[in-house]
């Protein structure tokens, strides 16, 4: 979800209405960024640290620590490492992100200065190129070429998860589980559970795995449990956001799909070999 | 991509843009006897329908042919015969089958003929997707998207105990999406150790195989014929189509191939026995 868009519902009405809805809200691409941020509104005196997670031309998601009230958000400041940018804003959506202990809320940037746009062109413009060229040279997208890989990195948005916690469990398939990971930083620990207490380790994934993803591209629930091994970072490529280019790139849509379910065929081998030595 | 593959994704969309025009269009699996008349033999050759459309149709004999010698084909329809101009498209040899697979397209239409045509494919597409609406593995598909199945899939009859595709193999017809029509399948899934598990059994209204198509993997599982089965098959060449024709589609049978693989996975390995409360890790 981006800053300024409400949650999609493909299916809340006719197809070609929900492919516009789905099209207008992704009108501008929105690229995963990790830089602080401080929240003003009139419910509090000083302003709220926060942390950008995605940035777009039109808006910003952050992650805060606690709630606050969205109505009485008026303003946001980047702080870009160079400078601090400030704008009028209006708080759109909050959700709970337990993965990372915090909460996620979507700010809309209210008539910006062109000068501002242009310096937020150049931000989406530089962190998108940065993330695509990740993705391309270092990631299991890499084979998508380099157009997709920028594409992609134009819908992601950063996850941060501390060591130890968990990305998602066992049969997950609830929102903010179910999207499509990629290890930016960090390491991630797949798991199995046969039974209660009765767990393996299935693999550690290094910067570039792709895994999860299940969920949004199949219907059905991953097969194993994610916890980050070390504090990780991750590009989410959200429900949301496979929804977009389902409609909107729908060839890149299936190679995505093509990528996880290869990716899930050889964990179910993995397991199924693990399966076949307690037999 | 694994070095097993068959198709590395930029090969799969060149193929793509260079799918065969053949398969456009909607058809039918439909099984009706035909006679082709060929320049190359006096008396006709019997044949019979494996796919049907309005331009025209994959035909299944038991002897190769000159295809250009074909000129004629007569098609037993219900409702009589059709006489139609047919030329040789394409052919290739089945080999689970043991029959010779040609493609036939028919010459210059005759309203009449395309007026009858269009009426028995709608109509057994529509038959078709009423059969598999709401039934086994195509409960979550919707009526457009079955028809869109039926009037993509063509005809295949497996004899009993014969071989569908086999485990890691990426012999030809074994990269298929299959719908069970008719009879029962099994599905076996070999260990890495070798040791073969019954991974499923299904009867008609299932849904089957597709992960070369849609993973870019070799088959993770060999399949079977229990007794006398007749499948619904969406080739590769239909599959890269429907993937650039009509994307929505090739999504959806890509969201179930991969959907009910694991289901099955996940059902093989509950079955799993339980080892009491420890963790192992594996490398």
């Amino acid at each position: 979800m981006s800053a300024v868009e409400a949650p999609i519902e493909p299916h809340s009405t006719g197809l070609i209405e929900a492919a516009a809805v789905v099209i207008e809200a992704r009108a501008a691409p929105r690229v995963a960024v990790d830089f602080p941020v401080e929240i003003y509104s009139t419910g509090f005196e000083g302003p709220l640290p926060g942390h950008a997670r995605d940035l777009s031309v039109g808006g910003v998601c952050v992650a805060t620590r606690s709630m606050f009230a969205l109505r009485s958000v008026h303003r946001v400041a980047l702080e870009l490492p160079d400078r601090s940018l400030p704008f009028k804003a209006e708080g759109r959506w909050q959700a709970d992100s337990s993965s990372e202990e915090s909460f996620l809320s979507g700010i809309a940037f209210q008539a910006p200065e062109e000068s501002n746009v242009s310096r937020l062109w150049d931000l989406v413009h530089a962190a998108g190129k940065t993330l695509g060229l990740f993705l391309y040279s270092t990631s299991e997208l890499s084979e998508l070429g380099a157009d997709d890989a920028t594409s992609i990195a134009q819908i992601s948005r950063l996850r941060r998860v501390p060591s130890g916690r968990s990305i998602y469990p066992q049969d997950a398939c609830r929102p903010g589980d179910d999207s499509i990971f990629v290890v930016r930083s960090g390491r991630v620990n797949l798991r199995y559970r046969f039974g209660p207490g009765d767990e393996v380790s299935l693999l550690e994934l290094d910067p570039g795995s792709v895994f999860g993803g299940l969920p949004i591209t199949a219907g059905t629930p991953n097969l194993e449990s994610a916890l980050a091994a070390t504090d990780t970072t991750l590009v989410d490529i959200s429900r949301s956001s496979f929804t977009y280019l389902r409609v909107a790139k729908p060839l890149l849509a299936q190679r995505l799909v093509q990528i996880v379910a290869r990716t899930h065929v050889r964990r179910v081998r993995q397991l199924l070999a693990v399966a076949a030595r307690r037999r | 991509m694994t070095a097993t593959t068959q198709a590395s994704p930029d090969r799969l969309i060149s193929k793509r843009a260079t799918a065969r025009p053949g398969v456009r269009g909607p058809r039918i699996a439909a099984q009706y006897p035909v006679e082709l008349y060929s320049e190359g033999f006096d008396g006709p050759l019997s044949a019979r329908s494996r796919d049907l459309g309005l331009r025209g149709m994959c035909v299944e004999s038991r002897s190769m042919f000159a295809l250009r010698s074909l000129k004629q084909a007569v098609l037993q329809l219900p409702g009589g015969r059709m006489l139609v101009e047919a030329q040789g498209v394409w052919q290739r040899f089945a080999k689970q089958e043991g029959a010779f697979l040609t493609g036939v397209s028919f010459g210059a239409e005759r309203q009449r003929d395309t007026a009858r045509l269009w009426d028995l494919v709608v109509d057994h597409g529509s038959k078709l997707a009423r059969f598999l609406y709401g039934r086994g593995d195509c409960k979550g598909f919707g009526i457009e998207e079955l028809l869109g199945i039926c009037h993509a899939s063509r005809l295949r009859h497996v004899a009993p105990g014969e071989w569908i595709y086999h485990q890691s193999s990426l012999e030809a017809g074994a990269t298929s999406i299959f719908v069970v029509w008719k009879g029962s399948v099994a599905l076996r899934v070999e260990a890495a150790d070798g040791r073969p598990a019954a991974f499923d059994r299904l009867e008609p209204g299932r849904l089957f195989g597709g992960m070369p198509l849609v993973a870019d993997v070799p088959p993770p599982e060999s399949a079977v014929a229990k007794d006398a089965v007749a499948l619904l098959e969406i080739t590769p060449a239909v599959f890269e189509t429907l993937s650039m024709t009509k994307p929505w589609l090739a999504q959806c049978l890509s969201e179930a191939v991969t959907r009910v693989y694991g289901g099955r996975a996940s059902a093989l390995l509950a079955r799993t026995p339980y080892a009491g409360a420890h963790t192992t890790v594996t490398r």
